[in-house]
């Protein structure tokens, strides 16, 4: 087995038992600059660390890592630092409410950031973003000293959904080494933790704190990468391993906590909204979205830009995605043998809504690495400009916008690129999908997904191709 | 001391466009030895900025040529350094509209 925590050096940093403080330390600073750039320092976005750092580095570097390597930025998430530090003042004593689990509240949060970015022009706005980070801070802090576990992870930080559902094309996932060391295990303490023996309320070594148990536990939904189970399994016996990228999305077992992908329609969901909100969001930046909105302005009558927007939000993440999803699980449904007519529609649905999400993450990795490739070098002279602002001189050395990024240009074939491997990646899946549901009538039980993979692929194409428009003031200006 | 920017055309598109700064308010010896750049930048962060070639027409006017290459809002944004430790800045924004 492939596992990066015996390689030499990489293994030892990785079970650094102050690994994750390290980085979030790190990453805890690095937030405290950009509040303070964004409340502070210059209104104008270009030229502010907050809009610069958090739109720009801080989300290209997620998505890249994402599918490189796997969740560290959840790893490394500064808002468990601080939240663990107000738990030492504060420890929380409820659970989180039994109505309240699954996905459902995470979702309609997850829309109204993307919902925000747009209505809101959020990456215009430093001190806008500068109090979005401030308020999940502040959420995180609130939520996870009242309840018990990783209740903000898993139910409502919308960022860790983006996370969760991203890192399912992870190329790495914590594992156990041999689950027949875990089978002859009396103490679980992966799960459960360890504590001191004379005084069990005090925590030695934190278990998984989203409850999932390493010998069931398939793949990387929900997730945090913490390696909390690294270093609590006595037995030495969890391995960072390497995966085939996308795999466990057609994988239907029942996984620790979630149980089988296909009985959960919250976490479809949650796939789907991040397939169409990519699309969407990358839509958003073109100049034919100005015409989109001048028809709803004509045909809903809408008299202001909040309308409009949302109105194209309600089409693109609910009735298209619910529209298109509906139609070919009834084809499914009637194409896809004896096991097919006997299945739910709700059900067939559900099993190829997470296919979609290979073709999601093409579009959120073009997206976002046009901005990051085109604009990485930008940081040197914003954070020069920064420090003049704040100490007067030119410690860093006068800003030079001379640092840039990639042409556009050759970025273009980058992006191409991560489309067509998404729309490869989910064509793939929906034929795993079809071989393991509906084998004998395959072909016939996927092509209308097929036939969405390819519109998607071929519409985020055709968004590439489209001129951009950067507006920074008024979605309808 | 003023600075006053004049962009020409007054509504571009994308391609090349000219800044011209006059400056105001201190003697011609001093204003001679100004130092100016000027940098277009596309509202939205990341985007690749247009440092512009900035040449003095005249010891108060100063034309800085432009290649803005999206379409969009733009802040082009003038700095002006003066001999004596004085910073001045200009800002002006523009909607810069696709090529025809």
């Amino acid at each position: 087995m492939f596992d990066l925590l015996t390689w030499p050096v990489v293994g030892a940093v990785l079970r650094w038992r102050h690994l994750r403080t390290a980085t979030r330390t790190v990453l805890l600073l690095v937030a405290a600059v950009l509040i303070a750039h964004g409340l502070f320092g210059p209104a104008f976005a270009p030229t502010n660390l907050a809009t610069l750092g958090t739109w720009i580095h801080y989300r290209g570097l997620l998505i890249g890592v994402l599918l490189v390597a796997g969740n560290a930025f959840c790893h490394a998430c500064p808002m468990i630092l601080v939240r663990d530090l107000t738990r030492r003042v504060h420890a929380p004593r409820r659970h989180w409410p039994g109505r309240l689990t699954g996905k459902w509240l995470a979702l309609p949060l997850f829309a109204a950031v993307l919902f925000a970015y747009e209505a809101y022009d959020l990456w215009a706005q430093p001190a806008a973003t500068a109090w979005l980070i401030v308020g999940y801070f502040a959420g995180a802090i609130v939520v996870d000293t009242v309840f018990k576990g990783a209740a903000f992870c898993k139910y409502i930080c919308p960022v860790g959904q983006f996370n969760f559902i991203a890192s399912t094309l992870s190329p790495l996932e914590i594992r156990a080494r041999d689950t027949g060391v875990c089978a002859s295990c009396r103490t679980v303490d992966c799960l459960k933790g360890r504590r001191a023996p004379d005084a069990p309320q005090v925590i030695l070594q934190r278990g998984c704190e989203l409850h999932l148990f390493v010998p069931t536990k398939t793949g990387n939904l929900e997730c945090t990468f913490c390696l909390d189970c690294v270093q609590a399994c006595p037995h030495d016996n969890v391995a960072l391993a390497a995966r085939v990228p996308g795999e466990e999305l057609a994988d239907d077992r029942r996984r620790s906590v979630i149980g089988r992908l296909s009985r959960r329609p919250d976490v479809a969901a949650l796939a789907l909204l991040f397939t169409f909100g990519a699309l969407l969001n990358a839509f958003a930046m073109t100049t034919p979205v100005q015409a989109v909105e001048r028809w709803f302005v004509t045909g809903l009558q809408a008299t202001t830009d909040g309308q409009v927007l949302a109105a194209l939000f309600v089409l693109g993440l609910v009735v298209l995605p619910l529209a298109v999803c509906s139609a070919a699980a009834y084809v499914t449904h009637l194409v896809g043998g004896a096991r097919a007519t006997f299945t739910p529609v709700r059900t067939i649905a559900v099993s190829y809504a997470y296919a979609l999400v290979p073709i999601g993450a093409g579009i959120w990795l073009a997206h976002y690495a046009f901005h990051f490739l085109t604009g990485f070098g930008t940081i040197v002279p914003v954070a020069q400009s920064a420090a003049l602002d704040a100490f007067g001189s030119p410690i860093f050395g006068e800003p030079n916008w001379g640092w840039l990024g990639m042409r556009p240009g050759l970025v273009l074939p980058i992006q191409v690129g991560a489309v067509i491997l998404g729309g490869i990646g989910s064509t793939s899946l929906i034929q795993r999908i079809s071989e393991r549901d509906y084998r004998g009538h395959a072909a016939e039980a996927g092509a209308p997904w097929v036939v969405i993979a390819v519109a998607l692929t071929a519409a985020a194409l055709w968004i590439l191709m489209q001129p951009m428009d950067m507006r920074g003031t008024g979605f309808l200006s | 001391m003023v600075v006053a920017a004049h962009l020409v055309p007054l509504q571009p598109t994308v391609g090349p466009a000219t800044l011209t700064l006059t400056l105001s308010g201190a003697t011609a010896d001093l204003l001679g030895q100004a130092q100016v750049g000027v940098v277009g930048h596309m509202t939205h962060p990341g985007m690749t900025p247009a440092v512009a070639t900035v040449i003095r027409r005249e010891p108060d006017i100063y034309d800085a040529a432009l290649d803005l290459s999206m379409p969009g809002d733009w802040v082009i944004v003038a700095t002006v350094r003066m001999p004596d430790g004085r910073r001045l800045e200009s800002k002006t924004a523009v909607r810069v509209q696709p090529r025809p």
